[in-house]
């Protein structure tokens, strides 16, 4: 999973402050993924994307997005990142399955000029929480549900925690839902952070991805 | 810095209050987060914090001000979030701590048993390695992830068990059954919601397949008993709850400064009304005095003499001379302040007929005036007893002075005073006392000696100023000067007498009361001369206030008008006073 050659990248489902997200089938096994793309150098062309993002919660001014392209340095970055991600391994943990970089001779479906970095991650058939508790609005949920998607989200909490990485972007949008609602996945470790060591807390450099993504429902 | 400034940009609502300090990034702010989602599933979408403005929501989430997870869900549920949004990041518990916990533990174990077991339905499992394994090593991991303070937080007390207690498997099971129904009917009102809003919808076949296996489960009868049988008891537990938050609040009020401030003041309030009321009655009282006086002289006036003129008889024989009524006529206390209240606009000009009306409208008691006079001495007592030595050094020895100059009968004035102190009970034996002082004190032969208050007091014309007639003081009626030509002649000498005598005690232990507040002052001070000063600045103005009496001035004006008297009474009363005063303070001084 280290090459675009594997995968057949399908319709956008979201676009963040730095690229956009896309669905994928893997060439020979047939899985569903969901890769981010991220533009690595300053374009300016895709300013009329702003009218294109779904989320109502994407509001970022032109300034923010030429200024948020990433350098090359940044995808360096932003790559051992996501090879870090890849270590967590966990049921709960929406996987990292690799990251590679697209250079615009590569692929036709994304015909950009400039290279472009992709992650691979797992695919939620069951959409996130926040849209979740967007359709239930008003109806409290039984405790039961609640403590089972709690307790999943501990374990995962406590597996991201125990690699060292601090995950620092929680919330009910990045906590994805399996296709029958039972299995839930921190997701978007865009802003993740692993430390070098236990005890470093210090504030560092954030290195921000698609901080603000929406995750949409596939189909 | 920076960290902060990105999270204002991305999600502020699940900012944990250490950060909006200021401060990293550290573990307890993910799971401060993920209390945030937790408390927003149980509330149905509604967020823990929220708010319109930027501050406002700092505000909430420093103080950790969220409204109340909903009623039907366990206390132990309500404690684990209360836990995790501890504004204190130290005292949050971390996630394995929480894993820990007993509530937590069941539900952890049943989601384990049921997804090591799970049928392949979830698409995105089995790829991934075993979660009990997972789960294992992330809590060996986990020691020491956890600092010590995080340990000290109020789920930690049971983390302290690292070797964890089996738990009820039946409990597990139980639990993983119930998670598993709400979870499909969670699933189920999502997709009727959805098929509610999309009218097309491809895929209802596949969660639509799930859902059976679990519905059986809901049909039983007794489930829904139970379930109303939980629902009830959680009902209850809130109410507690909501008792128990009232009662706190209403213990927090109870404390506020304000509140007992308040309270203070309107008790403050009622203690002045209280003691206004008292000066009213208390002026009522003497007033009703000094009208049953009035009525007294004006029965005897008919030729009867009343049984309580009995004491007072024996004074009018002759004790008294023509002399002595003479002197009766001072205007002197019509200067003091407190009887301005006297108006002769309001005095009637026929007093035979006042007189009468007195006597219809109120019927005196001899209870009433003895109450009054007990009323209006105790004070005079009190203040006397404090000073009693020095002031009866200072008296005896002019009282000696006096006695010698005038070789007057009887009684040396202190034993007089001591007498007037104990018989105060009986009226009769009061006015009785009070004629013997009043020879004994022998003002009248006290002429020239020492000075009237003020120049003031000598108004010629004896008017009072009409302007400030008081009218809550409704003022009894005074024979007016003219009355002495009516008829009541011998009766009103009788009666001024009287009252120049009760005046006279009056003064007398006015003197009392001011020497000891003299000597207090002029102890305090050390500096005599200003003491002086001070107090007969005061004299005038306060000591008097309560003593003066509005019916002895009538008496007094309509005395002098019909004898003419050019002596004064009161001059000499006055400079008794101003003498006892002056020795005193030169006493004082001295030593």
């Amino acid at each position: 999973m280290t090459s675009a050659s594997h995968l057949i990248f399908g319709r956008r489902i979201g676009e963040g402050t730095q690229g956009e997200v896309r669905l994928a089938r893997h060439a020979t096994t047939g899985k569903r993924y969901v890769v981010k793309i991220l533009d690595l150098d300053q374009d300016s062309d895709d300013v009329n994307d702003t009218s294109l993002m779904p989320s109502s919660n994407v509001r970022v001014s032109d300034a923010k997005r030429q200024a948020s392209s990433l350098t090359d340095e940044e995808a360096t970055a932003v790559e051992t990142e996501a090879d870090c991600l890849r270590m967590l391994s966990h049921p709960n943990v929406v996987r990292c399955h690799g990251s590679f970089r697209l250079d615009p001779t590569d692929d036709d479906a994304l015909s950009r000029r400039h290279p472009r970095l992709c992650i691979v991650m797992s695919h939620c058939e069951g959409g996130d929480l926040a849209t979740l508790l967007a359709r239930t609005k008003g109806q409290p949920l039984p405790e039961d549900a609640v403590m089972r998607w709690l307790v999943q989200l501990l374990l995962a909490l406590d597996h991201v925690h125990s690699k060292h990485t601090l995950h620092r972007d929680l919330k009910p949008a990045n906590v994805f839902l399996s296709k029958n609602l039972r299995c839930v996945k921190i997701g978007d470790f865009g802003i993740a952070k692993t430390l070098e060591r236990r005890d470093d807390l210090a504030v560092t450099r954030v290195v921000s991805l698609l901080n603000s993504h929406s995750y949409r429902q596939f189909d | 810095m920076i960290d902060v400034v990105f999270c204002l940009q991305g999600t502020p609502l699940y900012m944990s209050p250490e950060l909006i300090a200021g401060q990293p990034y550290t573990y307890a702010s993910d799971v401060w987060a993920l209390g945030c989602i937790a408390y927003e599933l149980a509330s149905g979408g509604v967020r823990a914090f929220e708010s319109d403005s930027l501050p406002q929501l700092m505000c909430k989430v420093m103080t950790g001000d969220y409204p109340p997870v909903p009623s039907h869900f366990s206390r132990q549920f309500e404690r684990i979030v209360a836990a995790m949004l501890d504004p204190d990041p130290h005292e949050r518990p971390t996630a394995g701590a929480l894993l820990r916990h007993p509530f937590v533990r069941t539900h952890c174990e049943a989601w384990l048993a049921e997804s090591s077991s799970s049928s392949p339905r979830d698409t995105t499992r089995g790829h991934d390695g075993d979660p009990a394994e997972t789960r294992t090593e992330s809590n060996k991991s986990n020691e020491p992830n956890n600092k010590p303070a995080a340990r000290s937080s109020s789920v930690s007390p049971r983390n302290h068990q690292l070797v964890l207690p089996p738990l009820d498997p039946v409990a597990i099971e139980d639990a993983a059954a119930r998670a598993s129904r709400s979870i499909a009917a969670v699933a189920r009102k999502v997709r009727v919601s959805e098929a509610s809003s999309r009218t097309v919808r491809k895929k209802t076949n596949g969660p639509g397949a799930a859902a059976p296996p679990h519905l059986p489960l809901r049909r039983p009868p007794s489930r829904v008993n139970i379930e109303r049988e939980r629902l009830r008891a959680v009902e209850a537990r809130y109410a507690a709850r909501q008792r128990h938050a009232r009662e706190s609040r209403a213990a927090v009020r109870e404390h506020d400064p304000a509140r007992i401030e308040r309270r203070r003041r309107a008790e403050e309030a009622a203690a002045t009304r209280l003691a206004e009321q008292d000066a009213r009655r208390v002026a009522s009282a003497e007033e009703a005095l000094l009208r049953h006086r009035g009525l007294v002289y004006a029965r005897e006036g008919e030729g009867e003499e009343g049984a309580e003129e009995g004491a007072d008889t024996a004074v009018q024989d002759g004790t008294v001379d023509g002399d002595t009524r003479e002197r009766v006529g001072s205007v002197a206390f019509t200067s003091r302040p407190l009887l301005d209240r006297t108006d002769p606009g309001v005095c009637p000009a026929d007093p035979a007929e006042d007189v009468g009306e007195e006597c219809e409208l109120e019927v005196p008691s001899v209870e009433a005036t003895a109450e009054l006079m007990e009323a209006l001495m105790a004070e005079a007592r009190d203040d006397y007893k404090e000073s009693k030595e020095e002031e009866e050094d200072v008296e005896v020895e002019e009282e000696k002075e006096e006695e010698k100059e005038e070789e007057e009968p009887g009684e040396s004035v202190s034993a007089l005073e001591r007498e007037l102190e104990l018989c105060f009970a009986d009226v009769d034996e009061r006015i009785r006392v009070l004629h013997r002082l009043w020879h004994a004190s022998g003002g009248n032969r006290r002429r020239g000696i020492g000075t009237a208050p003020s120049g003031a007091s000598r108004d010629a014309s004896g008017d009072v100023p009409v302007a400030s007639a008081s009218v809550e003081w409704p003022l009894p009626p005074l024979p007016p000067v003219e009355s002495s030509s009516s008829g009541f002649g011998g009766d009103m000498q009788e009666r001024e007498r009287d009252v120049q005598l009760e005046r006279h005690v009056r003064a007398k232990l006015r003197s009392f009361i001011r020497a000891s507040v003299e000597l207090e002052q002029s102890i305090s001070d050390s500096r005599p001369a200003s003491a002086v000063g001070n107090s007969r600045g005061d004299r005038s103005s306060v000591s008097f206030s309560g003593w003066a009496t509005a019916g002895a001035v009538g008496l007094l004006r309509t005395d002098r008008g019909a004898e003419g008297t050019s002596g004064s009474f009161d001059s000499d009363l006055d400079g008794y006073v101003e003498s006892c005063l002056v020795s005193s303070d030169d006493e004082v001084g001295d030593e």
